[in-house]
């Protein structure tokens, strides 16, 4: 008896250890484009292990159904792990660069939900990294749109395209996984095509069927910089539950290669340190 | 580097292990138990490679049905009964497997969504609820748990759940189009014993949509495993006549020698 306690306790750890898998996975080119995700975490290819432990937690806020929701991790430790082996393959830490919060976004003329936009560094490989996350149907919005597919668009720049790589992770335990992602403008219901530009995450974000809320759906790019643009962001309700099937844009971080363009008040800044520099030589050679 | 990890490995270890266990279903106040997305935080998970033959269960009795509504053969319901090899008690085990996306209704098509699964004979007994995960990439969690028999949108109560003690809702969502195809195994845990086969053991239920209308509710109800309390039959008691019988027999044989 007591040998098959052992036993048993021995394989709860060993599963344990393998609670989840996955990394960040290159998205396809060309056929298959879509890339399914899996409802099992030993078996999804794009979930990052994580926990609350693991990460800088500097905003949340308590729902209607008093539970405490992470909204802005300033910082993401992560395990990424074989889906074969279930062996941590390596790990890093997302470090936030900056974010946008983009409050009350519309379908249908009407205030659905906000969608938060981060840039992140990943200490593994020093790379950029896009996350989105989308809550819907919070007080005062409209409680029943349902999101099937959230986009970032800006992955290709005057013929140069950037690698996309997609990961999720949850930031916390109430949200909803990423169910796939393909280089595609197409959403549920929709032929993928390959679009360069687009990224196509696919998901189930609704408050009604009890997920309001998505994971931190990420992308990896090989772009040197971020910038912002008008249309950065899509989203888009497929009509599963008789709701119009609408498509929507708002603002958010696109990457790029061009670096940015320092402000106005950055040369008055080199100027007088230039100035400065001069003033001093002047001192210095009259001494 | 190898310290962190393995005491990143330990608090995952706990934590995860924290969550195996069946959770009892409350009889009253908030009836409705909830799980959470991630698995490895939801009280309702099992564990990771949780399987009932690794845990002193064999397997008593298994059903497979078709579940057919509106005509249409809509996919398959597993109904497995386990028992401890220790003190006999049971495990009910369900699963649901959609095949089809949509159904056409007329001249209209609507997607096929399966919402609440709701087992039938649990009355008097303890009933406590886990799930587990079948090794498929589609298994969907279980959403919540109640001893009701309301179901999503059941009008004019939702969301209010009523005790119903002889009834357990399982709350999911499988949907061929929205990727979730296959339950995991929901799992109930009794103190029966014993076993039979009712008529109406198991029903399938879609929701109705907001408006009520497209789709509407449909449900498909079915045969299958639940719980008894061994009552015997006629013959045992005549069995134990006669053995009375030839006790007095031999007695009065006794006193007169």
């Amino acid at each position: 008896m007591k040998l098959v306690h052992v036993a048993v306790a021995t394989v709860l750890v060993g599963a344990s250890l393998g609670a989840a898998a996955g990394d960040f996975v290159e998205l396809n080119k060309s056929f298959p484009l879509r890339l399914s995700a899996s409802n099992n975490q030993l078996t999804d290819i794009y979930y990052l292990e994580t926990n609350i432990t693991m990460m800088t937690i500097t905003e949340s806020f308590q729902d209607v159904r008093n539970r405490n929701i992470p909204l802005i991790a300033s910082s993401i430790t992560y395990n990424a792990r074989s889906t074969d082996t279930l062996a941590v393959t390596g790990s890093g830490t997302l470090s936030l660069l900056e974010y946008r919060l983009n409050e009350d976004v519309q379908l249908a003329g009407q205030a659905i939900g906000d969608i938060y936009d981060f840039v992140y560094r990943d200490s593994r490989d020093n790379k950029l990294v896009f996350g989105t996350r989308v809550l819907l149907g919070l007080p005062g919005q409209q409680q029943n749109a349902e999101l099937n597919n959230v986009f970032r668009y800006g992955f290709e720049e005057d013929g140069t395209t950037f690698d996309a790589a997609a990961a999720w992770l949850f930031l916390s335990n109430f949200d909803l996984r990423l169910y796939s992602a393909a280089r595609s403008d197409q959403g549920l219901k929709q032929m993928d095509v390959f679009d360069p530009d687009a990224v196509s995450f696919q998901s189930d974000i609704n408050l009604s069927e009890g997920n309001p809320y998505s994971g931190l759906y990420l992308i990896k790019t090989n772009a040197t910089y971020y910038t912002y643009a008008d249309n950065a962001i899509g989203y888009f309700q497929a009509g599963e539950e008789s709701q119009p099937v609408v498509k929507a844009f708002t603002g958010g971080f696109i990457p790029t290669n061009t670096a940015p363009i320092p402000e106005p008040s950055t040369y008055a800044m080199l100027l007088a340190g230039l100035g400065m520099i001069g003033v001093i030589a002047r001192r210095r050679m009259r001494a | 580097m190898r310290i962190k990890t393995i005491a990143l490995s330990l608090m995952l270890g706990l934590g995860a292990h924290a969550a195996h266990a069946f959770v009892a279903l409350p009889e009253s106040g908030t009836l409705r138990v909830e799980g959470v997305n991630n698995a490895a935080a939801d009280p309702l998970f099992l564990g990771f490679g949780w399987n009932p033959l690794n845990e002193g269960y064999t397997r008593a009795a298994r059903r497979i049905s078709s579940v057919i509504y509106d005509g249409v053969d809509l996919g398959t319901f597993y109904d497995f009964v386990y028992r401890n090899t220790i003190d006999n008690t049971l495990l009910f085990a369900s699963r649901f497997e959609m095949d089809i996306g949509e159904i056409s209704v007329g001249n209209v098509e609507y997607d096929v969504e399966i919402n609440d699964i709701l087992r039938r004979g649990y009355a008097n007994y303890d009933v406590s609820v886990g799930w587990y995960d079948s090794g498929t990439n589609s298994d969907f969690r279980l959403q919540s748990t109640a001893h009701t028999s309301n179901g999503v949108r059941t009008r004019p109560t939702n969301p209010v759940d009523v005790f119903d003690d002889n009834v357990v809702d399982f709350r999911t969502d499988i949907s061929v189009e929205e990727g979730n195809a296959t339950t995991g195994w929901y799992v109930l845990k009794t103190n029966a014993t014993e076993f039979t086969y009712l008529v109406d053991a198991v029903t399938i239920r879609q929701a109705p949509s907001i408006d009520g209308m497209s789709p509407p509710l449909r449900t498909a109800t079915f045969e299958g495993f639940a719980p008894v309390t061994a009552v015997p039959e006629p013959e045992t008691y005549a069995m134990l006549l006669a053995g009375l019988g030839l006790i007095g027999f031999a007695a009065r044989r006794r006193t007169k020698v």
